[in-house]
């Protein structure tokens, strides 16, 4: 599959889980294996192409 | 006691009307064969139509997405459409409305519906005794040529492919294809992908060249064997549609499985449910809010939650007044049956006050989250 386009990440306080702008729209994704937003995020940041900002 | 062993029992007039203890059985009333949710068509959640489709992702009916890889111009308008062979109501069409200019040889561009995991271990699939499975559909499209597609393991990596034509343009055809039970490879229990059945728009010529009609490992090769009908993305305009999509046990393709509205919808809510009314909130801060409830059908995971597009959502306090705002998530907490998530952007709250949600504000009866728990 391509690619989902993810334009921001941020971890939510605790590291719960990220604050993800997908195709332009923002998400609250939790911080769960399985999860396919989550499962993408790390395979992207995985491959460098993706890197996740530390919670406010 | 005694065992009767017989291949087939009909009444003396060779109709169908035998009965036992009763009852009629028949494949109207053997319920649960379809591996497919929705193969009707008849739920959308998301909407019943989507205009300029270009990015792989779920937008019209449920269970069905849209997935490419390559795509340069293409884009579609994505339907629920009212057109449907007879038995049916709805069909999912996809009409080209930009055209791809050139299909790149390791282009593809698809239809695909996945199965979870857990819902095929009695497939035998890795055994001596895996099962066949037998496609139905209808299918209709505006380009009369053959059309690839095929089942894949995404697990193990195991692909099979059929194809089917379209004889004569816009006019439904029902196509009925039965694949063999795969000895060679087993499905991963679980909450996960286990299977994908996925109808090929358009494929380049490196994705045509290896013959995929027994299981096999995949490769690049044979993913779309078979498969002439691009002409379905290089021609503005273009429509292919289908509907009734059933996938069974055994080599036989039986009726379709009618399901209830109501039964379709919880189906596939397990997976995307859109909610919020009824839902309770609290205050944090001045503008910060605690969303919590519990959702309608519980999820195959931890689902992620979403916003409507530009959407102002409405608090209310009966006897009191309304509260909008247009909020940005800052966290989530869900967990497949519920939980918490919180919204920022509200403003003039008290911490601690407790407000009840409700829809938009041009829309009270709107549900104004969504959660995401596709496979």
């Amino acid at each position: 599959m391509k690619n989902m386009n993810i334009t921001s990440a941020q971890y939510s306080e605790g590291n719960i889980s990220i604050i993800a702008t997908i195709e332009g729209k923002q998400y609250a994704i939790p911080c769960v294996v399985g999860n396919v937003e989550y499962d993408e995020i790390m395979r992207q940041v995985e491959a460098g192409t993706l890197t996740i900002a530390e919670a406010d | 006691m005694s065992t009767l062993k017989v291949d087939t029992i009909t009444d003396s007039s060779s109709g169908l009307t035998t009965t036992i203890n009763g009852v009629t059985p028949s494949t109207h009333t053997v319920k649960g064969r379809n591996l497919v949710i929705n193969g009707a068509m008849t739920v959308a959640q998301r909407g019943t139509s989507a205009t300029g489709v270009t990015a792989p992702d779920y937008y019209t009916v449920d269970r069905f997405a849209y997935n490419h890889s390559g795509a340069d111009q293409l884009a579609f308008t994505m339907s629920q459409a009212s057109d449907a062979p007879d038995g049916f109501t709805k069909s999912l069409k996809m009409e080209t409305t930009t055209a791809e200019t050139t299909v790149d040889s390791t282009e593809y561009y698809m239809v695909r519906y996945k199965v979870e995991a857990q819902d095929l271990q009695h497939l035998k699939h890795g055994t001596s005794e895996a099962k066949q499975l037998t496609l139905s559909f209808w299918a209709k499209s505006s380009i009369a040529a053959t059309y690839a597609l095929y089942l894949y393991k995404p697990n193990i990596g195991r692909i099979i492919g059929s194809t089917y034509t379209i004889n004569s343009v816009n006019t439904w055809e029902y196509k009925t294809i039965t694949f063999a039970g795969d000895t060679g490879g087993g499905i991963n229990d679980g909450n996960i992908e286990g299977l994908h059945l996925t109808f090929v728009l358009g494929a380049g010529s490196d994705m045509i060249t290896t013959d995929n009609t027994s299981w096999s490992a995949y490769s690049t090769g044979n993913l779309a064997y078979g498969h002439t009908a691009n002409s379905v993305v290089t021609t503005v305009g273009a429509t292919w549609q289908i509907t009734g999509v059933q996938l069974e046990l055994g080599s036989v393709d039986t009726e379709f499985d009618y399901r209830s509205y109501g039964e379709e919808l919880q189906l596939c809510q397990r997976y995307y449910e859109k909610f919020g009314q009824g839902w309770w909130s609290r205050f944090e801060s001045g503008s910060g809010l605690v969303v919590n409830g519990q959702f309608k059908v519980e999820k195959r995971t931890a689902p992620t939650i979403g916003l409507p597009t530009g959407g102002t959502i409405r608090l209310y306090e009966w006897g009191v007044g309304d509260r909008d705002a247009t909020p940005t998530l800052t966290s989530t907490s869900m967990n497949a049956n519920g939980g918490h998530f919180k919204l920022s952007g509200f403003s003039g709250g008290s911490t601690g006050e407790i407000w009840g949600v409700g829809g938009t504000n041009t829309d009270f009866s709107t549900h104004p989250f969504e959660a995401k728990a596709e496979l």
